[in-house]
């Protein structure tokens, strides 16, 4: 699991396709992170309330990284599986006396590895913002932490349609799509069903991010997030374990 | 079962969505010995390769791995076969030894270990001055190479090669079949193939496949004896009459060259033997002038058509 996650990973910044997604990113966040610094300055000038710089910025900086994640994700799993199922080089794992779990794991550890990365940058922007305010360690850790977690459920998720599409394209497509609506199915609840309503209320992945982000640490959330990576990392595991018999 | 046996099949079968791959078919491989699969395209040549590396599993019938059942489920056993799929599986940006040394950890090798399992495939494959270029700048040639290498580096007792030539120029061609023939003296293989000439060339042993069905097996030469007929090459002074030529007890099939040259096949069960004084017999009776007279050695291609043709 290891090596497939380590090779993965590496094999990701041998092409500019790593870099590019890393490099844009990063712009868009950065880009982001000064209009939030000057939105929260001119909050402050014209004397409007604010939540303070924990979630002025840090935390409306990872909600930014979310939804430019709508894109990020999609093509991190098609580079990693549908683009390798293409071009028959996952054949090598195929026919390794290898588990079709250790080819899920490793590969979804190097796509936690790549977010991790990001995060990691995108926590210096914010450990910047200590030198001139005081932040809320507690609540920047757990917002930064809700995001790994989100973004970890995104990994989930794209991987398993990139495993049921071979086309790369529609696969990033699909995954896009799919990624949407699993962050913002909470607009379907106006079904005037109760029961329904709170279902889907439930099943929305930025309803559980924003209970984080506001400072409660609710196990049922963090839970909530384990059961979706948990899920459809077995659904990926299953199909895997079908195409390796039909691919190779 | 022979002790010296490493690979068997019973009547295996295996269907494709209500279309058949393969159907029936069994064989038996000795150590140390080269296996050709000849047969049009779509006749289970990789179907029957994918079930003998245990990527699928039979639906009918059992294949035995050194007397052990051969079961997909089973990852263990794949680290007694090495696997050359039909599209060669590279990291095209990896260079040779990274590539290399992935695979060898993915097959369970330390890293410590790896130096020497990647030297053997190396020194096997001829890839030693090529180590540290990427992958995606190397020829055709060598890029099959190192997905063989990829495929024996864990040392298998049993090497799968799916199409190893396909693509390949003819001086790179001729490397292959030269690696294969080395690769035949400590391994079994097992080689499916379009070039007859790979079958003449790497294989001991040879079974073609025609719409999933084994429809010959057996040594090389005994293709030889079961198909052969006699081929004689003809030449008249005078031209005959092509259609009097033809209808010749004993004449399967004439081909003319020119007007004065000719070569006649006989017909399969046929008393051979007297094909070339039939020839001379109405030759003379019809005044053709008979020059010339001789057999003429048939190809491995001819015999494969006659195969193929008469099932």
């Amino acid at each position: 699991m290891f090596t497939i996650a380590r090779n993965d990973f590496i094999a990701l910044f041998r092409t500019p396709f790593g870099w590019s997604l890393l490099a844009s990113s990063q712009i868009l966040l950065g880009l982001s992170y000064f209009l939030l610094l000057s939105n929260y300055f001119n909050k402050i000038k014209y004397q409007v309330t604010t939540h303070g710089v924990s979630y002025e910025i840090a935390a409306l900086l990872v909600a930014v990284l979310i939804y430019i994640s709508l894109f990020l994700v999609p093509l991190l799993a098609l580079r990693l599986l549908a683009f390798e199922r293409n071009n028959h080089s996952i054949n090598l794992l195929f026919t390794a006396p290898i588990s079709s779990w250790r080819i899920v794991l490793g590969k979804f550890s190097a796509m936690l590895i790549f977010i991790f990365c990001i995060i990691c940058l995108l926590s210096l922007m914010i450990i910047v913002l200590s030198w001139s305010s005081s932040l809320e360690w507690a609540k920047v850790t757990l917002t930064l932490a809700a995001g790994f977690l989100l973004l970890a459920s995104y990994c989930a998720i794209a991987f398993y349609i990139s495993s049921i599409i071979k086309q790369p394209l529609i696969a990033g497509f699909a995954s896009s799509l799919c990624l949407l609506f699993f962050l913002l199915i909470d607009f379907l609840a106006n079904t005037r069903i109760d029961w329904l309503d709170s279902i889907i209320n439930y099943l929305s992945l930025i309803r559980h991010f924003e209970n984080l982000i506001h400072g409660l640490a609710s196990s049922s959330d963090i839970l909530f997030f384990i059961i979706v990576i948990a899920l459809f990392l077995k659904l990926s595991q299953m199909r895997i374990n079908r195409i390796r018999f039909e691919d190779v | 079962m022979d002790n010296t046996t490493l690979l068997t099949a019973n009547n295996i079968s295996y269907l494709y969505a209500n279309q058949l791959g393969i159907r029936d078919v069994s064989l038996e491989l000795k150590q140390g010995q080269v296996l050709g699969l000849l047969g049009p395209n779509g006749a289970g040549k990789s179907s029957l390769l994918r079930l003998l590396a245990g990527v699928i599993q039979a639906q009918q019938g059992s294949i035995t791995l050194s007397g052990e059942t051969l079961n997909p489920c089973n990852i263990r056993q794949r680290k007694s076969i090495g696997y050359l799929s039909e599209h060669p599986p590279l990291y095209l940006a990896m260079t040779v030894d990274e590539y290399l040394l992935y695979a060898a950890k993915l097959y369970g090798f330390k890293t410590k270990t790896c130096s020497s399992q990647l030297d053997f495939a190396k020194t096997r494959c001829g890839l030693n001055k090529f180590s540290r270029r990427v992958i995606k700048t190397l020829s055709k040639g060598i890029k099959q190479r190192i997905a063989i290498a990829q495929s024996i580096l864990h040392q298998p007792k049993l090497i799968l090669l799916d199409e190893p030539g396909d693509g390949l120029d003819p001086s790179h061609l001729k490397q292959m079949r030269q690696l294969i023939k080395e690769l035949a003296v400590d391994h079994s293989i097992v080689i499916s193939t379009h070039q007859i000439e790979d079958v003449k060339t790497c294989c001991q042993q040879l079974m073609i496949l025609n719409q999933g069905k084994a429809v010959y097996q057996g040594e090389l030469s005994d293709l030889d004896y079961s198909f052969k007929t006699e081929c004689l090459f003809v030449k008249f002074a005078t031209p005959p009459n092509l259609e009097k030529l033809n209808s010749i007890a004993g004449v399967d099939k004439v081909e003319q060259h020119d007007k004065h040259k000719f070569t006649i096949y006989g017909q399969r069960g046929h008393a051979n033997q007297g094909l070339s004084q039939t020839i001379m017999h109405t030759a003379l009776q019809a005044g053709w002038n008979l020059n010339e007279i001789h057999p003429q050695e048939q190809s491995l291609d001819l015999l494969f058509d006659r195969v193929i043709g008469e099932n």
